[in-house]
């Protein structure tokens, strides 16, 4: 077989493998031989990066000659919770550098979590001559000057999607920076930005631009302008609101909702800042046809939020604000039969008393009514084991299974037991279960459920839980496929990172913080385990000043090829063999 | 979906007592070297086992770091934690405490949605926050929410403080707000007060400082009957 294979001309082969999509598949048959890898190599057109300091440019550039399309990801995901200190690293600067010399045909960057600068965007603007789409997501350091030499200079470009960075919003001139001969936008997202645009420069570019399927605006857009955008761009299948507010005025609503009425295409809605529910009605001749709503930034009230998602029959994702308390979970289950994803976030996380009837009753409804189910976020403030074996058992198509129950340590409100049984319930059903967050008082006991069921699971959050190293133990010997594992508050140490020390160099990294890792540790792991990176990050100064046996303040282990990185701030140590040496 | 990064053919060279990696479980033809791995099929892998049989290997030094001894015994386990309760690392903010990072809302969705607890992820950044906030303040579009309870009615709600010039305008709009609630459907406008809590906690009558002083310093308010 492996003959006749390589009998085939290489041109063959790479014909074939142009039909291979998949990251794995492509990394696997570069694995079948060297020639494979070889013809391999020369025609993988996209590159995803987990960890921007796992490889260096250098490298992927030697290995790949020809990319057109690259995903680089920098900060850990616990920088989303404040949890990583400001002037941590992730820059993309010197992956610009590099990219913009080797691959001049470059022409997709998805970035996530990483510091851009306005000369990073400046150099993307000048060096791809067929540059089509630039994400830039949770990411910051740039304003809107950079933004202003992307409209300026990509003529190409299809999609700008700024999704939740945070982007230094100098004015919002930059959008009238897209010549009036550029047609080629099909997706814009600008939801995160807050200076007023020229609403006449938007309308010319959503007039002129007759691919525009995706157009997500910000909260400075009036609601008393979208109708006129709408009547520009009636092939719009996604749409992001802008203020969805406006002086009480008969011919804002009406208007609206001839406009809303006219865009058939529609699929998905978000935004809606500022919401007045007066003006709810207009989007309801459209909602047949949505199957993604987006509700989480709109303080609306249990009965409005009712009334809206009873229409929608075909609904596939929703996010929404606890507001919609378990009677409206209830109305979903009845009416939504094709709900997959399920977020609900909470109205005010920060006092200890609920503002809302939201409980463990909700979530269980929409388990037993939507049976595709496989996504949730659910942050609510009681839970029981008996509720979650319910929803486990009623659901076990989930491959997502995020629960947050605000206050840290929460025992089953019913038996002030832990939840070990009803996360174990959880991960036992779930086969497919990929990623997982617990919450509430947990034992090792949890854990061991965990690493015996939890095969699938490749990402893993835990906080303020377990009560000794045995837990650790368990997940990391026990979950085979883990690639992300970040705790927080879990007085795991180091008995169980050096017993599955080698468990580290199959994962793309590993977060600690307010652990129990000694220094010491840290020092030996990072001696040991030349393949990865361990750092130390300390804001009290050097881990040295204190006794090995002290727990470090967080800690931040990944896989790299590139060695050790050099862009590391004053609170960021790096353990490898010479550290010692350097130190002194 | 990921770059390998060339590490599976590395760790091939290494009698690693992990079978976590996909080539392991794509069953690559030949590799006899993962046979350990993969003959002990589903059950969770003793650890002792795992060490002794690594244990006969030339590479025996390398992995594990530390032998795990199967259950910890009691004593280490009691001695740990009695030491470890874990730090919460807090932060006393007009007499709630919180925990950094905690619950976990991204920092994006806390911006738009409570903007007066942004800063709470950075105890250290005090400064910078409050750099930001000069900054904000200095530009026209922003807004400024804060939260607003009445007494006898169980919902919170927000307001934008920036909306608002004077205490008139503010207290109208509170009145609008809660105008809908049944409990105060037939009572007078006048029967009402409104109270703040400024930066240090303490509850004061709106009204008694300047309106640019009250905007400074207001955390929250509260609708409070007369007499009440």
């Amino acid at each position: 077989m492996l003959k006749m294979a390589s009998s085939f001309p290489e041109e063959v082969l790479e014909h074939v493998f142009s039909f291979l999509q998949s990251d794995g598949d492509r990394n696997s048959i570069s694995m079948v031989c060297k020639s494979w890898y070889e013809i391999e190599r020369w025609c993988r057109r996209r590159i995803f990066v987990g960890n921007c300091y796992a490889v260096s440019p250098r490298i992927l550039i030697r290995r790949f000659p020809d990319v057109r399309s690259i995903t680089l990801k920098g900060k850990p995901h616990f920088a989303d919770f404040n949890l990583v200190p400001e002037g941590w690293g992730g820059y993309v600067y010197p992956w610009i550098v590099a990219l913009a010399s080797a691959y001049p045909w470059l022409e997709e960057i998805r970035l996530k979590r990483m510091v851009v600068t306005d000369e990073s965007l400046e150099l993307i603007a000048k060096s791809f001559k067929n540059f089509k789409l630039l994400v830039l997501s949770s990411c910051e350091g740039f304003s809107t000057d950079g933004l202003a030499s992307i409209a300026a200079n990509c003529r190409n470009l299809q999609e700008l999607d700024l999704h939740e960075s945070d982007v230094e919003d100098l004015s919002g001139r930059w959008l009238s920076h897209f010549p009036d001969t550029y047609t080629s936008l099909v997706s814009l997202n600008i939801a995160c930005l807050g200076s007023e645009v020229s609403f006449s420069a938007l309308e010319r570019l959503v007039g002129r631009c007759p691919n525009l399927r995706s157009l997500r605006l910000h909260r400075a857009v009036p609601l008393d302008r979208l109708s006129n955008l709408l009547h520009r761009a009636p092939q719009l299948v996604e749409l992001g609101t802008g203020a969805y507010s406006a002086e009480l005025r008969p011919d804002v609503l009406s208007n609206l909702s001839s406009a809303l009425s006219a865009c058939r295409e529609l699929k998905s809605l978000s935004g809606f800042w500022d919401v007045v529910p007066t003006y709810l009605p207009a989007v309801y001749s459209i909602c047949p046809g949505l199957t993604s709503l987006n509700l989480s930034y709109a303080i609306i009230q249990s009965p409005d939020l009712i009334k809206l998602v009873s229409q929608c029959p075909n609904l596939q994702r929703l996010w929404v604000l606890d507001y919609i308390e378990d009677v409206g979970l209830d109305a979903l289950a009845v009416s939504c039969k094709d709900l997959r994803e399920l977020r609900v976030f909470p109205s005010d996380p920060f006092v200890l008393e609920a503002n809302v009837s939201l409980t463990e009753q909700g979530l269980i409804s929409v388990s037993e009514g939507c049976p595709k189910l496989q996504s949730v976020l659910y942050f609510c403030r009681q839970m029981s084991n008996e509720a979650l074996i319910t929803i486990a058992r009623n659901q076990p198509n989930f491959t997502c299974f995020r629960l947050c129950i605000i206050e840290p340590r929460t025992p089953d409100y019913l038996t002030l037991e832990p939840l070990d049984v009803g996360f174990g319930a959880i991960v036992e059903h779930c086969k497919d279960l990929t990623r997982l967050s617990v919450s509430g008082l947990l034992t090792d006991r949890a854990f061991e459920y965990i690493g015996t069921y939890g095969k699938k699971l490749e990402m893993l959050s835990l906080a303020f839980a377990g009560d000794s190293d045995l837990g650790l133990h368990h997940v990391l010997s026990g979950c085979d496929n883990l690639r992300k594992l970040e705790i927080r508050d879990c007085p795991f140490g180091d008995k169980a990172l050096l017993a599955n020390a080698a468990k580290l160099e199959t994962m793309r990294s590993l977060w600690m913080s307010s652990c129990s890792v000694s220094y010491g540790a840290c020092k030996l792991l990072g001696q040991k385990l030349p393949r990865l990176n361990v750092e130390v990050i300390d804001e009290r100064g050097h881990p040295a000043s204190r006794p090995e046996s002290l727990p470090v303040e967080k800690l931040y282990i990944y896989r790299s090829v590139a060695g050790p990185r050099f862009d590391m701030p004053n609170f960021v140590w790096t353990m490898d063999e010479n550290s010692a040496l350097r130190l002194t | 979906m990921e770059l390998q990064l060339g590490l599976a053919l590395p760790v091939l060279h290494h009698r690693s007592p992990v079978k976590g990696l996909d080539v392991t479980k794509n069953g690559v033809m030949g590799l006899d070297i993962w046979s350990y791995g993969c003959c002990e099929s589903k059950k969770k892998r003793s650890f002792d086992t795992a060490f002794d049989k690594i244990g006969n290997d030339d590479e025996s030094k390398r992995l594990p770091l530390l032998l795990w001894h199967g259950l910890p015994d009691e004593e280490d386990d009691n001695d740990k934690r009695k030491k470890k309760t874990c730090s919460l690392i807090t932060k006393d903010d007009g007499g709630e405490n919180q925990v950094v990072g905690w619950p976990p809302i991204k920092q994006w969705r806390q911006k738009m949605l409570f903007p007066e607890h942004q800063h709470h992820g950075h105890g250290y950044h005090d400064l910078q926050y409050h750099q930001i906030v000069a900054k904000e303040n200095d530009g026209p579009a922003n807004s400024m929410y804060i939260k607003v309870k009445m007494e006898g009615v169980g919902i919170l709600r927000k307001i934008d403080i920036k909306l608002h010039h004077s205490y008139q305008t503010l207290r109208d709009s509170l009145i609008t707000m809660f105008a809908k609630c049944k409990e105060c459907e037939n009572e007078d406008s006048a029967d009402f007060k409104v109270t703040y809590q400024d930066k240090q906690g303490y509850w004061l009558l709106a009204g008694d400082v300047p309106w640019q002083t009250f905007v400074e310093s207001v955390q929250r308010l509260e609708i409070v009957r007369n007499g009440g």
